[in-house]
């Protein structure tokens, strides 16, 4: 009896032991989160995005928004909204039913304000509506 | 701040002018893996790039667009090693020599000379490039470079540092397109 309830309690530690590592080893390997999965911090048109960030600018880097505004040009890697936010696409075929002038929104990861373009840059772009 | 903003808007405005070849979409790629560990590998296809008609090269990085497959060793570039939130932007400007969009041919080798700036420390960097014609108005540059954490005062803890090469080699892979 008492053996028994020994092997219990070993079989036991060794499966939660086993949770344990493998727990560990998701966390310590899994990949970045997806556009899909995470949500916006921000949900608006990107004049006022482009307001409330002047500021600091670089604190939003990384940082997932959903941006609405109308096209001014789409090019073969992604769109320019408002000619101030351009939104690299993860899906490129996505581009081609996309009309210039259209009003769009999209949700993506900011990369930063380039200062080469002078322009807000986005990418791995979904489009939301 | 308006005054930050005139300024800005004429620098920007001085370098639309000069511009002629342009990419927003650059390929970039970190590689520092040594053998037998995790490999250390990075890529970020957001780096911008404009390149004037006579060879002048400007190009710009964010470093928290770069994106690994495991999002620990992300942090970890962009917290410990890269201080991303205080510097977050490297930034490449320089000249190709001799580059002459109307005499390019195929993989024609190129020099690429100029500074690259990661964490607000400068380096002079020289590498050879190739160049190759890709349509009338567009061409690719691809170059590679090594660095050393060190030159941009990267400190490595003792535990990690057989897992990180103690060269960094950055490849770049850029299609530039002629700006309408």
């Amino acid at each position: 009896m008492n053996l028994k309830r020994r092997n219990k309690f070993l079989f036991f530690g060794f499966i939660v032991l086993l949770i344990i590592l493998f727990s560990t080893y998701a966390y310590i390997f899994r990949p970045p989160e997806k556009i899909e999965n995470s949500t916006a911090i921000f949900m608006g048109n990107t004049n006022d995005f482009l307001l409330k960030i002047a500021k600091k600018p670089n604190e939003w880097n990384t940082k997932t928004v959903q941006l609405t505004g109308r096209i001014s040009s789409i090019e073969d890697e992604g769109l320019l909204l408002d000619g101030n936010t351009f939104c690299q696409f993860k899906n490129k075929s996505l581009l081609t039913k996309l009309k210039k002038d259209q009003t769009i929104t999209i949700k993506g990861i900011i990369v930063g304000f380039d200062d080469l373009f002078n322009e807000l840059k986005l990418n791995q772009c979904i489009i939301i509506k | 701040m308006n005054k930050l903003l005139f300024i800005l808007l004429l620098s920007t405005l001085e370098s639309v002018i000069a511009q002629k070849y342009f990419t927003r979409n650059g390929f970039t790629e970190l590689k520092a893996s040594t053998e037998a560990f995790e490999p250390i590998h990075a890529t970020n296809n957001s780096s911008s790039a404009i390149v004037t008609n006579e060879g002048k090269i400007a190009s710009q990085i964010f470093i928290g667009a770069f994106k690994f497959k495991i999002a620990l060793m992300q942090e970890h570039f962009n917290e410990n090693y890269m201080e991303s939130s205080t510097y977050p932007k490297a930034t490449f400007k320089g000249i190709i020599v001799g580059f002459d969009f109307s005499n390019l041919t195929n993989n024609k080798e190129i020099k690429l000379k100029g500074v690259l700036t990661v964490r607000g420390i400068d380096k002079e960097i020289e590498s050879i490039g190739v160049i190759s014609k890709t349509s009338n108005s567009s061409f690719r540059l691809k170059a590679n470079f090594k660095v050393t954490p060190q030159d941009f005062k990267i400190k490595i803890p003792s535990v990690v540092r057989k897992k990180i090469a103690k060269e960094v080699i950055i490849n770049i892979d850029y299609e530039l397109k002629e700006k309408k």
